[in-house]
């Protein structure tokens, strides 16, 4: 079982919750369970960066999850140089 | 990984585009030329804030000369809607808008209309001959001025994300961050330090003007020539704001002549398109200095909000930052970066960040070298010293008593690998600098700062030519000597001298997709990308040399550039590249190596800055008088360049802490759009920057490397600050720390 | 209104081109003469990009107009090498690493010139005083100063 973290500014859109366990083989895996689990959430992680276990990718959809994962949602990381 | 001893990697010889640089031949933005080429020019707004009610080009129009005038109404109109999350993304109507106004003119000098003429003063004479009728509305100039009751609003139809809002707001998204219990945690400590810190508006800086060059050609393609950080971000953005497919857009970047994040958007591209396939000539349009301060990418302006709880051993125990920033004109401020990074550095059992974005009629903010995160960090490593003083510990102590180490969980979510911040401080406390006496008006500060590197996708190409040297080809500009650092890894693989290596920056034609040169990943990612390729063609020259000799691929190794018989090839003689490379064409062809890769994050980038500063006490000018810059850079390629980042950053940080900063008069207008107001570091303001490069292996990368470029910018702001604190009894809470704002602090301070 | 016929001599060569009253010698080098290694950073004489030497004296090239060059000699960063040899200031500036992004460059190796040539010994504050025309955004000075130094003690036949 993958956990998700939550931040604060996400936890409004999950009913509070801090964090959750949920069944996924990859990344589009969990998003999709996420959006069953919490409409609310419903696209806002399409664009998302994810990090998984402090690994933190951009582009990460189709990341492979371990059954230890743990996983965080958050914006794009880019920079000015 | 740590353990490889490496040929090039870590030497510093000359980059190979030096000579172009050094002779002037080298090809910035500016100066490319193409026949028959017009020059473009802008017609800029005189307003900060105004309902655009007509624009009447006819007398430009009419103008001997001028070839054609573009405006909004040339512009398909793309909606407004944000592409991405709240911490992060882009909106391509409002980029669109930002490139040439529509309905509304948002800033002093927000583009209105386009002219292109044979000269570049008839261009610009065109442009007075454009009237244009305003409804002139009041000006939003501050974060004040923006959150009041009342406030005009900028953008009355946009939906603010994150917060719920009675009616239109000026604050277009919030963001949070928090952990533990903050209450508890603040019930908990000995020592409550609260303070509210204030940044100026700041530019980039670069010395080479925005410019860009178009054709347009009859099958619909377009050519651009410009000075960018991503060809293929100029490729993809232009075709989105003009609705055509990016395929029909071809982006050679020139020569970069800075950019600190300043040239990772777009400005003139699809003005310059509109304005060649109108004429149907060339178009060039560079930007001149005043034009770059007044329209483009400043960075944002900010308020911070700093609580620090610690116990009297010096332990952290709860951290509440709250910060605003102005976006400019439309939605985007670095807010969720500053969050993210501001309470990075320590350990905190109990936190909340919150981050707001906030519009104001300024120019729309760009990215600029770790965004955000100086001004956050500003406000929390200013609270650090205070709380250092306060509990009477050593400040370098304190931090590292407080310091995040690997395992140790970001406030942002992820959990660290192996960092360098606790290294940089002991580093720090046992550096020379750290124990030389102070004299009379003088006072040191120090501070740690945080940037968390990007990864992002590249491509590569290693190419072996006949003679045995190669070529590697990558896209992104080099804006400060990637070039030499991607040609040593390359070297590294294929065991030849870095000389024999020509590094070549390509086009969105010649090489694969490739972000842009911005987030500190291009020698981490970009380098990634060419090791691979350069092991890939590694691969293919011991099956070359297998086949000349007759036996398994596996049966030859390759060192130093020199394919060996192993095991049962063990008699070979030892064939070097050079004699290896004439026959590739009768084994099979050129060896081309290729590779492409979209890591994660470049490793976490901390640094711990010393600043020693004397003040006058009579003119309250200031200077810095040493200054030593420690960072954690991983693997460091080509230490010069790693030195000259961690440099450069220091300095462009000092300016922000002591002289830059925007002036603007009640209308709106900027009164300092020009070097000579706008007051950057020159030589003799600065010492010699002292810097130590520790080198923590950063795990995800083969040679250990992680991004170095940003995180340089983002101590300096409170080490300048700390040191001036320890100089004058004064804590500085607003920058820049002129000479007067530092007089009167003074005065006011009795001393 | 006619152009004016100018006749001066850049690098060493005579050389004759056509200018408007009003334009600057920086404009003339850059768009009448292909010389782009000048660089414009701001037009306003702030910035030293456009540094040039005028009669052995060093200027800015935007405030200077181009019909003021009439008779007169004017050298520019593509002079500075001679033939296959980078000038020693050149050759330091590659060696310490002092350019980044290299478009402060030719302006920081044409005003070193004019520095070694008036104060062949120059302390390191004498050297970012006199460079204190020239922006540089990338470096932070400290590889410039270190290969003006370098340079000035090369010169002098110092072993550096």
């Amino acid at each position: 079982m993958a956990r998700v973290v939550f931040s604060s500014t996400q936890r409004a859109l999950v009913d509070g919750a801090e964090s959750v366990e949920l069944e996924a083989r990859r990344v589009v895996d969990l998003i999709e369970a996420l959006y069953a689990l919490y409409p609310k959430l419903a696209g806002q992680l399409d664009h998302a960066a994810v990090a998984i276990d402090g690994d933190i990718y951009n582009e990460g959809r189709f990341q492979p999850l371990e059954p230890t994962s743990e996983v965080h949602f958050m914006g794009q990381v880019s920079g000015g140089r | 990984m740590s353990e490889r001893k490496f040929k090039y990697v870590g030497t510093r010889p000359i980059r190979h585009d030096g000579v172009e640089k050094v002779t002037g031949r080298a090809n910035y933005g500016a100066d490319v030329v193409l026949p028959g080429m017009l020059q473009g020019a802008i017609a800029r707004s005189e307003h900060a804030h105004a309902r655009i009610l007509s624009i009447d080009t006819s007398k430009a129009e009419a103008l001997e000369g001028v070839k054609a005038v573009v405006t909004a109404a040339d512009f398909p109109d793309i909606p407004c809607e944000w592409k991405g999350g709240a911490a992060g993304g882009t909106d391509f109507g409002e980029l669109s808008r930002n490139i040439m106004a529509r309905d509304k003119v948002l800033y002093h000098g927000h583009a209105l209309a386009a002219v292109a003429a044979v000269s570049p003063e008839i261009a610009r004479e065109a442009c007075k001959r454009i009237e244009v009728n305003y409804e002139v509305l009041e000006p939003v100039m501050s974060l004040d001025a923006a959150l009041a009751p009342g406030a005009p609003i900028l953008h009355p139809d946009q939906e603010p994300m994150g917060i719920e809002s009675e009616g239109p707001t000026n604050v277009t998204n919030r963001l949070a961050f928090e952990g533990g219990d903050l209450d508890a945690g603040f019930a908990d400590a000995d020592v409550v330090i609260e303070r509210e810190f204030t940044t100026p508006m700041v530019h980039q800086g670069y010395i080479e003007p925005h410019a860009c060059t178009v054709r347009f050609n009859e099958d619909g393609k377009y050519s651009i020539w410009c000075s960018t950080q991503g060809p293929f971000s100029v490729q993809m953005s232009s075709a989105i704001v003009l609705a055509i497919e990016p395929n029909l857009v071809k982006c050679t970047p020139t020569e970069i002549g800075g950019g600190f994040g300043g040239k990772t958007t777009i400005y003139l591209e699809p003005v310059a398109m509109l304005l060649a396939r109108k004429s149907g000539r060339p178009v060039r349009i560079v930007m001149s200095r005043e034009e770059v301060f007044r329209a483009s990418g400043p960075t944002s302006g900010g308020r911070v909000r700093m609580k620090l709880g610690a116990k009297r051993d010096g332990r952290f125990v709860a951290g509440d930052c709250e910060i605003w920033l102005e976006a400019g004109a439309f939605r985007g401020s670095p807010a969720g970066a500053a969050a993210m990074t501001g309470l990075s550095s320590y350990t905190f059992p109990n936190f909340r960040i919150q981050g707001y974005d906030v519009v104001v009629n300024k120019p729309k903010v760009a990215a600029y070298r770790a965004p955000g995160a100086p001004i956050s960090n500003f406000a929390v490593e200013s609270c650090v010293d205070e709380m250092a003083r306060e509990l009477r510990i050593d400040p370098i102590e304190l931090r590292l008593r407080n310091a995040v180490q690997e395992g140790d969980r970001a406030p942002y979510g992820p959990t660290f690998k192996a960092i360098g911040l606790r290294d940089t401080l002991e580093q720090a406390r046992n550096h020379p600098h750290y124990k030389t006496p102070l004299g009379e008006s003088q006072g040191r500060g120090v501070a740690c700062g945080f940037w968390f590197n990007a990864g992002m996708q590249s491509s590569a190409i290693v190419s072996v030519n006949t003679d045995g040297s190669a070529v590697v080809r990558t896209g992104n500009p080099d804006i400060g000597g990637s070039r030499v650092s991607l040609a040593m890894m390359a070297a590294e693989e294929l065991g030849i001298p870095v000389e024999r290596v020509r590094p070549v920056v390509g086009d969105t034609e010649s090489v694969g997709y490739t972000d842009l040169t911005g987030g500190s990943r291009v020698t981490f990612a970009t380098g990634m990308a060419v090791i691979e390729a350069a092991q890939d063609a590694v691969q293919q020259l011991r099956e070359r040399a297998a086949k000349i000799w007759g036996v398994d691929a596996k049966d030859v190794k390759w060192e130093d550039g020199i394919a060996h018989g192993c095991n049962g090839a063990a008699d070979q003689d030892p064939m070097p590249l050079k004699v290896l490379a004439p026959k590739l064409g009768a084994t099979g062809g050129p060896v081309v190596g290729r590779a492409q890769v979209n890591p994660a994050a470049a490793g976490p980038g901390f640094a711990t800055h010393i600043c020693d500063i004397e003040v006058d006490p009579e003119t309250g000018r200031s200077q810095v008088i040493r200054y030593t810059t420690i960072q954690d850079a991983g693997k460091a390629v080509h230490p010069s360049y790693v030195e000259g980042q961690m440099q450069g950053g220091a300095v462009q940080g000092i300016g922000w802490a002591l002289n830059e900063e925007y002036l603007w008069d009640d209308d709106g207008v900027i009164e300092n759009p020009g070097f000579l107001d706008y007051r950057m570091p020159v030589a003799s303001d600065v010492p010699m920057i002292d810097t130590v490069i520790v080198e923590v292996p950063n795990p995800t990368h083969p040679y250990g490397v992680r991004g170095v470029g940003e995180t340089p910018i983002v101590p300096p702001l409170a080490a300048v600050a700390n040191a001036m604190r320890a100089a004058t009894g004064v804590r500085f809470e607003q920058l820049p720390m002129s000479p007067p704002r530092v007089l009167e602090a003074i005065d006011r301070n009795g001393r | 209104m006619a152009k004016l016929h100018i006749e001066t001599r850049i690098n060493g060569e005579p050389t004759e081109f056509l200018c408007e009253g009003q334009q600057s010698l920086l404009d003339a080098l850059r768009n009448a003469l292909g010389l782009t290694g000048t660089k414009e950073g701001c037009t306003t004489g702030d910035c030293g990009a456009c540094s040039v030497m005028l009669d052995g004296r060093l200027v800015p090239s935007c405030l200077v107009l181009a019909a003021e060059t009439q008779g007169r000699t004017v050298d520019t960063i593509e002079g500075v090498a001679s033939g296959d040899q980078l000038d020693p200031v050149q050759q330091k500036f590659l060696e310490h690493a002092a350019l980044q992004c290299g478009v402060c460059t030719p302006g920081l190796i044409v005003a070193t010139r004019a520095l070694l040539e008036k104060n062949p010994d120059p302390t390191e504050k004498e050297a970012r005083f006199f460079l204190a025309g020239n922006l540089c955004r990338c470096t932070g000075y400290d590889k410039i100063i270190r290969a003006v130094l370098d340079a000035a003690a090369e010169l002098r036949g110092d072993a550096a």
